[in-house]
């Protein structure tokens, strides 16, 4: 009794709601690919002064906003929130709020180079979240992520294309089967 | 109050998937416990009104869900019931 009282004392602190977190997954995947390549585009009209490139800042807080409201409104509420979810959700905060500071200094020091400063941080961020759930997939991506920063280095033009390749085939890609799943709240 | 309250194997397994957790649904301790709605429901019931556990009803679009947290009370509750399991067991290797 007591040996099964502390299997599921310790088993519970991983628990975490694999369907609520593929949707999640699925639903940032798709529109942060889809927030890259319209960059793409804005981003090559703005190298041949047809915009200025300011389009991208309200474009992003729209598309962050909606991708908020969807994922709360179609992938619900989790089933179990884990003290373990809970330090991975904090994990993520912080990994924001570095990319997020990463950002700015690359943008005022080399901005053409933003991508290659920002992937191999992204990458690390995934490949330690992978290692945390013990994904050897997102391990993978993780470094496949961070390596992608030298082809932004060279091909910088196409950097946002990158990104929406990788972000798709990080996020999106492996949690395709959770549009399977019930979907209606 | 306490032993009485977790003399029922489900509402110890329940405290003990509680304890590692923020917070869990009613649907998930059900898959868990493997037992019925109503059945869940008394159990649930009996550790909420000793104090050990939360219940917190919430709307998911316009189901409702409900919501378990375990009390300082329950942890408490759930140590000292191992504490005496290992007491009495030890007891029981010497007597033995």
């Amino acid at each position: 009794m007591i040996e099964e009282l502390r299997e599921l004392i310790e088993k519970s602190m991983r628990e975490h709601d694999l369907p609520y977190q593929r949707k999640q997954s699925l639903i940032w995947g798709f529109s942060t690919t889809i927030g890259f390549l319209v960059t793409q585009l804005l981003f090559l009209m703005a190298l041949k002064d047809i915009l200025s490139g300011f389009e991208i800042i309200p474009l992003w807080g729209i598309l962050i906003g909606i991708t908020v409201y969807l994922s709360r409104r179609l992938a619900g509420l989790p089933e179990v929130r884990s003290y373990f979810s809970k330090l991975y959700s904090d994990f993520w905060m912080a990994g924001f709020f570095a990319i997020a500071v990463l950002i700015l200094i690359s943008l005022l020091t080399h901005p053409r180079y933003t991508g290659a400063f920002v992937a191999p941080v992204v990458g690390l961020l995934v490949a330690i979240a992978g290692m945390m759930f013990r994904t050897r997939y997102s391990i993978f991506m993780g470094f496949l992520y961070s390596a992608s920063g030298i082809a932004m280095f060279y091909l910088w033009q196409y950097q946002f294309l990158i990104f929406a390749v990788m972000q798709f085939s990080t996020l999106a890609l492996p949690n395709i089967s959770a549009l399977k799943t019930n979907w209606k709240i | 109050m306490g032993m009485s309250v977790l003399d029922s194997r489900i509402r110890v397994f329940a405290l003990a998937i509680l304890s590692g957790v923020e917070k869990a649904s009613f649907s998930f301790l059900k898959g868990k416990l493997k037992t019925t709605d109503g059945n869940l429901s008394i159990h649930m019931q009996k550790l909420c009104d000793a104090g050990y556990v939360r219940m917190e009803k919430t709307f998911e679009g316009k189901k409702p869900k409900t919501y378990f947290y375990i009390t300082d009370d329950g942890k408490r509750a759930l140590l000292e019931y191992i504490e005496e399991l290992n007491r009495s067991m030890n007891a029981g290797n010497r007597e033995g």
